[in-house]
């Protein structure tokens, strides 16, 4: 089944051939990335590629800018008053303003999670549909795609029930994975996470952490964290930013153990940065 | 299926076309309103219009003495409602216990709230020019004034008194202090602001009013300054009504335009007041 | 010990009673006036609902043959309000919309203070504005010999009551949490389906509340549509031209009470009209306080 969003060559992908095919296009790229709210520059300077997919953690101290990066990606900070920008930054092979007709259109296939689980106040189903509604899939089509996301989500044994019960009455690490699942019914490309498991208990954490290395064998997650144990069980790759900055970026084992740059050292060993 | 996406964009672009094409509508009513009364209205003004009284019933001459009964009428209707919004808002914050009775309390000054302001001219007809025989007089109508903006002080100054935080209520308690310390020391002084509010908003509010005061407090020439409680007097609305009625004559216009601008200054002094009253307050209890 | 506290106490409890009595005499009032006010309506309207062959609920009024039909007048009052309506609820609420959902919070503050003043600008000066303008811009453009028509009144009440249901949509819109919309959004959603499916249903009970309170508003509002509605206390022909003069219970009040003699069916007449007037807009307003209550509880 394809979506109506999918840009044209960048597909879901099912078969092996067209996984290498999709493979060339690098899933975020960015140069020269600058970000402001009114004056105060956020960050500055930043350049990275993303061309795999798998789990990237954006690893940081709180106000390094991490949010501000990942909340750039699906263009949702141009909602934020006296957010700016400048630099070039290409999504899925295609530049972030001129690529995308309208925004939608990135959003579509750039899904989002934020730090607070947010469930709108009606039924499961009609969370799970609130995405879906305006893209003229028949009934079955649609059905077929709520599972298949409460699925992948691991929420589907909890809820496959009630799906008609509200969306309210769930647990916070439940309204989290319907979170998730809701942002997975548009099949994304690439999945944007906000700190998804900071305001939620350790248990539900744990269940989130495994459904995000899951969901990374598929698709591209970016995730935003200050937790380093979280970012050492489940990242491929690391990124860390300090200050506006990217200090750092590598694969999980080179910036646990062979990290060249001493504050990326203290920062893991000792949770403390200077800059 | 493209063209479900292409129907979506299109909807998107009406939505967003009517909505900045409302903006323009209220940004333009918005104007012209503005714009009209005060280009209209400055050509009329001027201090001898301020300071002569009306001739050939409006027409030339000025406004003084209208511009006395409504000050008059308003300033008594504020002295006449200060004791009784504040005595209702305490009530209501300190000794009603009761749910039920606030809930009646509260629908009662909704009700008064949502009492057309011609109606209220019609009670006062009524009840006291014709059951109290008061005749015409400007203090009846302070009376009406003062009942019509009684829930707009009580709702302001019970809101300020509900913003008083409990634990201030909770250590005066335990010092010691009675309920009516409690309400002098505490309670009075920490809402003091939303009385004031209230009573300013509700003046800018009455000084406006026609309907309530046209029968029953106002009579249209030939009034000055009254000597008794049971006088009638002229004031800026009931000026402007009538002039409006002649609105054929450019002259009897130009004075409403005039009378109109000093009307809105006059409202628009109170509510201006208002406005500061509740940034002060606000900035000060930041510190 | 004792002797220390007693006399002190006794004082207290006297400045303590004598503040309570004030208090409860002040809240008594208060609900008294409501009372009064309710009751001298009704007895004052009881002469004509007791008196015989006065076609009460007729559409015919004419005081001089004691026949006083209130059917155009109520009939009037909701055909004003319906144009006022049709006016002000769709641009008040895109100009809300707008506003809530821009980005400058300088631009909203603008906004909401200039609504203010207009909110407080007399009834009477939108009436003169009335006179003077609209009047005579219906009367050019439907080549009416007068402007005086149930249109213009329609038209200058939509704009006075814009201020007020503007606000209040507003303030319910915008009191909506940020997350809604920018999880909405990330799920693709173009800006109507934003509000559609995740504003609108969650500001609902305040954007009803506030269109319940500007209706409220819209029915007893008198000078402005006393000056410029032509009274003419008949049913428009055909019945909804909005190019013929009309009458509402206000303006017939505004009109009328002025010149019938206390005591008479007549004045019970109108009496009696506005206490249908005053029903109505309490019931309204009543309403309106509930749903706009509602919103808080959800919130």
């Amino acid at each position: 089944m394809t979506l109506p969003n999918a840009i044209p060559n960048l597909t879901i992908v099912h078969s092996a051939s067209e996984a290498d095919q999709t493979q060339r296009v690098q899933a975020v790229q960015i140069d020269g990335f600058s970000a402001y709210y009114g004056k105060n520059c956020i960050l500055s300077d930043v350049n990275m590629n993303l061309s795999d997919k798998g789990v990237t953690c954006l690893l940081g101290p709180s106000g390094a800018g991490k949010s501000t990066l990942l909340r750039w990606l699906n263009r949702i900070n141009e909602e934020t008053e006296q957010a700016s920008c400048s630099g070039t930054v290409k999504v899925l092979g295609r530049d972030l303003w001129q690529g995308y007709s309208d925004v939608t259109q990135l959003r579509r296939s750039v899904g989002m999670v934020f730090q607070q689980p947010c469930v709108f106040p009606c039924s499961i189903y009609d969370n799970m549909l609130m995405g879906l509604r305006n893209l003229k899939f028949s009934k079955s089509e649609t059905k077929q795609l709520i599972e298949e996301s409460l699925k992948q989500a691991a929420l589907w044994d909890e809820v496959s029930h009630r799906l008609e019960s509200p969306a309210t009455s769930l647990s916070l690490g439940q309204q989290q994975r319907l979170c998730i699942a809701r942002a997975l019914t548009l099949k994304p490309n690439i999945l944007l996470l906000d700190e998804p498991t900071a305001s939620i208990d350790p248990v539900s954490s744990r269940a989130i952490e495994s459904l995000v290395v899951a969901l990374g064998k598929d698709i591209t997650i970016i995730m935003v964290t200050h937790n380093i144990a979280q970012t050492k069980r489940i990242a491929d790759h690391v990124v860390f930013l300090c200050d506006g900055k990217i200090v750092e970026q590598g694969s999980r084992s080179h910036m646990f153990s062979r990290q060249s740059s001493e504050k990326t050292r203290t920062y893991i060993t000792e949770e403390f940065c200077d800059c | 299926m493209f063209k479900g996406m292409n129907q979506r964009l299109l909807t998107e672009k009406i939505f967003a076309l009517m909505a900045r094409a409302s903006l323009c509508v209220c940004v333009s009513v918005l104007l012209f309103l503005l714009g009209s009364i005060f280009a209209r209205g400055i050509e009329a003004i001027s201090l001898e219009f301020l300071f002569t009284p009306a001739k050939e019933f409006g027409k030339s001459g000025g406004i003084f003495y209208q511009l006395l009964g409504s000050l008059l009428i308003v300033l008594v209707a504020a002295i006449l409602v200060s004791p009784i919004a504040l005595g209702t808002a305490l009530f209501r914050n300190a000794y009603c216990s009761n749910a039920k009775l606030t809930h009646v309390l509260d629908q009662c000054l909704y009700a008064l709230n949502a009492i057309p302001s011609v109606t209220y001219g019609i009670f006062g007809l009524i009840f006291f020019v014709n059951l109290f025989n008061t005749g015409i007089s400007w203090f009846v109508g302070s009376i009406i004034l003062s009942i019509m903006i009684l829930p707009t002080v009580t709702l302001s100054t019970y809101q300020a008194m509900a913003c008083v935080p409990k634990i201030y209520h909770e250590n005066a308690a335990a010092l010691g202090l009675t309920q009516a310390q409690i309400i002098r020391r505490i309670t009075l002084p920490q809402s003091f602001h939303g009385f004031v509010t209230g009573l300013l908003i509700g003046l800018s509010r009455a000084i406006g009013e026609t309907a309530p005061i046209m029968f029953i407090a106002t009579a249209f020439s030939g009034v000055q300054v009254p000597r008794s409680l049971v006088e009638p007097v002229s004031t800026l609305p009931t000026h402007i009504l009538e002039l409006a009625q002649q609105a054929s004559d450019p002259q009897a216009l130009r004075n409403a335009w005039g009378a109109s601008l000093t009307l809105i200054l006059l409202a628009g002094l109170f509510s201006g007041l208002a406005l500061l009253m509740r940034s002060r307050l606000k900035s000060e209890g930041h510190r | 010990m004792s002797a220390l506290v007693s006399p002190r106490s006794r004082q207290e409890l006297r400045a303590r009673d004598g503040v309570k009595i004030y208090c409860q005499l002040s809240a008594i009032l208060s609900i008294l006036i409501v009372g009064v006010i309710l009751l001298t309506l009704v007895f004052q309207s009881g002469p004509v609902m007791f008196a015989e062959n006065t076609g009460l609920f007729g559409t015919r009024w004419n005081p001089n043959e004691g026949v006083y039909g209130v059917i155009p007048m109520v009939f009037g009052s909701i055909f004003v309000m319906l144009i006022a309506t049709l006016i002000a609820f769709p641009t008040g609420l895109m100009t809300a919309i707008y506003i809530s959902e821009t980005r400058s919070s300088k631009l909203r503050r603008l906004f909401k203070s200039t609504l203010e003043v207009l909110a407080g600008i007399p009834s009477i000066v939108y009436g003169l504005i009335g006179v003077a303008y609209l009047n005579r811009w219906v009367a050019n453009i439907f080549d009416l010999q007068s402007g005086r028509v149930i249109l213009t009144a329609g038209i200058l009440l939509g704009i006075m009551i814009l201020p007020t249901f503007l606000t209040l949509a507003e303030d319910a819109i915008s009191a909506v949490p940020m997350r809604f919309r920018e999880n909405a959004k990330s799920l693709g959603l173009y800006r109507h389906e934003v509000f559609g499916s995740a504003i609108f249903p969650q500001a609902r009970n305040g954007i009803a509340g506030a269109g319940l309170l500007a209706l409220g508003r819209a029915l007893g509002e008198t000078m402005a549509v006393m000056l410029v509605i032509g009274s003419l206390d008949r049913l428009p022909s055909p019945l909804f031209n909005p190019l013929s003069s009309g009458q509402t219970i206000t303006s017939k009040l505004g009109r009328e009470v002025g010149e019938s003699a206390f005591g008479s069916i007549h004045f019970s007449a109108l009496v009696f009209m506005s206490l249908i007037l005053v029903v109505i807009t309490i019931t309204l307003t009543i309403l309106s306080h509930y749903f706009l209550n509602r919103k808080h509880a959800h919130v």
